[in-house]
């Protein structure tokens, strides 16, 4: 039987990152956000699969942690860039770079 | 399936964990906030009944991302500026969750029997040892903690 609470737990995870990712105007916290959305994947991804499917979940759960890894190094290196750099963090501000 | 008093716990915390991030005006606390939610969420892979997975899990976002994150947000000036709209990240947040649930309200999951091949039996082995897993992860994530608060207020004597 499929935990359905772990999923339920998940879904509501993933709203409140994408949520956090469509109304926050903090660079970094956005792609925090990102990072919830993608932890709460794995938990959705390993209730299903685990319970109810015959492959292998392990290769979509690594693929889904590197994302991350690599999504945090993203966010550190910008984050780094901007703030030597003494640029806002502020996506509202940024958009008004290109004008 | 009746959720679980430590179901229920873990999950209002990391529901709260995630609230944190978003609404944190500082950035290492808003770090530190998503360490807690990588540690819970592993905790919920211990409660599926995957410990294998969970330790993983362990390792790479508590010991690779949040320790990286953490101490990349550390080693630069925070930048505090009110960010988030928390009435209306709610809202997006209900309406999300309802259009999710919704097409799993008609579906019955009774009849699903667990997956043999990828079952439980793999982790069986290091099952004995996942509290010795998780109090190494703490007291390391709390030395590395310690390090950066210590060097943060040696900076600031000079």
């Amino acid at each position: 039987m499929i935990p359905i609470e772990f999923i339920m737990l998940g879904f509501a995870l993933f709203a409140a990152g994408v949520a956090g990712m469509a109304t926050s105007r903090h660079l970094v916290i956005m792609m925090m956000s990102i990072e919830v959305a993608l932890v709460s994947s794995t938990l959705v991804a390993t209730a299903f699969f685990y319970f109810s499917a015959d492959g292998a979940i392990v290769p979509l759960l690594f693929t889904i942690w590197s994302i991350a890894a690599v999504e945090a190094i993203m966010i550190i290196v910008f984050y780094r860039y901007m703030v030597r750099n003494e640029m806002s963090l502020d996506v509202g501000k940024l958009s008004e770079l290109k004008d | 399936m009746l959720p679980t008093p430590l179901f229920l716990l873990v999950s209002v915390i990391e529901l709260a964990a995630v609230a944190f991030i978003i609404l944190f005006r500082d950035l290492l606390h808003s770090s530190l906030a998503l360490a807690v939610l990588f540690f819970l969420n592993s905790v919920m892979f211990l409660l599926l009944a995957q410990p294998l997975l969970a330790v993983i899990q362990l390792f790479i976002l508590i010991g690779g991302i949040s320790t990286y994150m953490i101490i990349g947000v550390a080693s630069s000036s925070f930048s505090k500026f009110r960010h988030g709209r928390p009435g209306l990240m709610l809202l997006l947040a209900a309406v999300l969750f309802a259009v999710m649930v919704y097409p799993l309200s008609g579906m019955s999951f009774s009849s699903i029997q667990p997956n043999a091949a990828t079952s439980s039996s793999a982790g069986a082995s290091i099952g004995h040892y996942i509290g010795i897993f998780y109090l190494l992860t703490f007291m390391l994530f709390a030395v590395a903690l310690g390090s950066i608060l210590l060097f943060k207020r040696i900076g600031e004597n000079k």
